[in-house]
């Protein structure tokens, strides 16, 4: 697809949509946001890339070991975190609403929403290729 | 027909049982509600020495309410191994 309009207005709007979701995560610990939030707006613009440009114009590609890798990383982080309160005698994850220890665990866990997604969004749009006609220029 | 009836009969009456529940709900605001009982209180009383967070509703949902967060993520991964498998992994050459 080469629509002028699309193309215009998903490349204008990306960066804000980007910079709003590092605004989520980032802001994780001292306001009602965090990785969740955070980690989806980061991933729409991704599928937003695909929708508009489509796979190959946008060059994502789906990769296994990626996907499962970064999840299981960033979980197992996630519950790092978590553990690391004992060393300061508090309960398990009670150091999530603190600066250090819980920006760590809010960018852990919006990098894990975002991989997701957009993983996951990615592998179906390669499963559908060539049925939807989403990457056809 | 008779089955298409059946369903609206099943429907009216979910219908009616949510209305009736939420004619019965307290209003919103009120000080005497059920839920606001003494976790309301020692969350407001202790909330910053408990979490040193600035923000009341963050305080609750990342650190009162963290193993939420933790649940929420396995269920993620979760998600994404079931999705993986169904449709096939297929690693980039």
């Amino acid at each position: 697809m080469n629509d002028v309009i699309l193309s215009l207005v998903a490349r204008n709007f990306m960066p804000f949509i980007l910079v709003y979701g590092f605004h989520l995560i980032f802001h994780g610990h001292v306001a009602p946001v965090g990785g969740f939030s955070g980690g989806t707006s980061i991933a729409a613009t991704a599928i937003l890339a695909v929708l508009v440009w489509g796979l190959e114009g946008t060059g994502l590609r789906y990769r296994d070991d990626a996907l499962c890798g970064i999840q299981a990383v960033t979980l197992l982080s996630y519950v790092a975190v978590g553990a690391a309160a004992w060393l300061v005698s508090k309960p398990f994850l009670g150091v999530m609403g603190t600066f250090p220890m819980g920006l760590v665990g809010e960018l852990s866990i919006g990098l894990m929403v975002g991989v997701t997604i957009t993983g996951i969004f990615i592998r179906l749009s390669e499963a559908t290729d060539g049925h939807s006609g989403s990457s056809d220029d | 027909m008779i089955r298409r009836l059946l369903d609206l009969a099943v429907a009216a009456l979910i219908l009616g049982v949510l209305f009736v529940v939420a004619i019965d709900l307290p209003p919103f605001g009120l000080a005497d509600a059920p839920s606001r009982n003494e976790t309301v209180a020692r969350y407001i009383q202790s909330l910053r020495e408990d979490t040193g967070s600035h923000n009341a509703v963050g305080a609750i949902i990342f650190d009162y309410r963290a193993y939420d967060t933790l649940g929420e993520a396995t269920v993620l991964f979760t998600a994404a191994a079931a999705a993986v498998m169904a449709v096939g992994g297929r690693h980039h050459e």
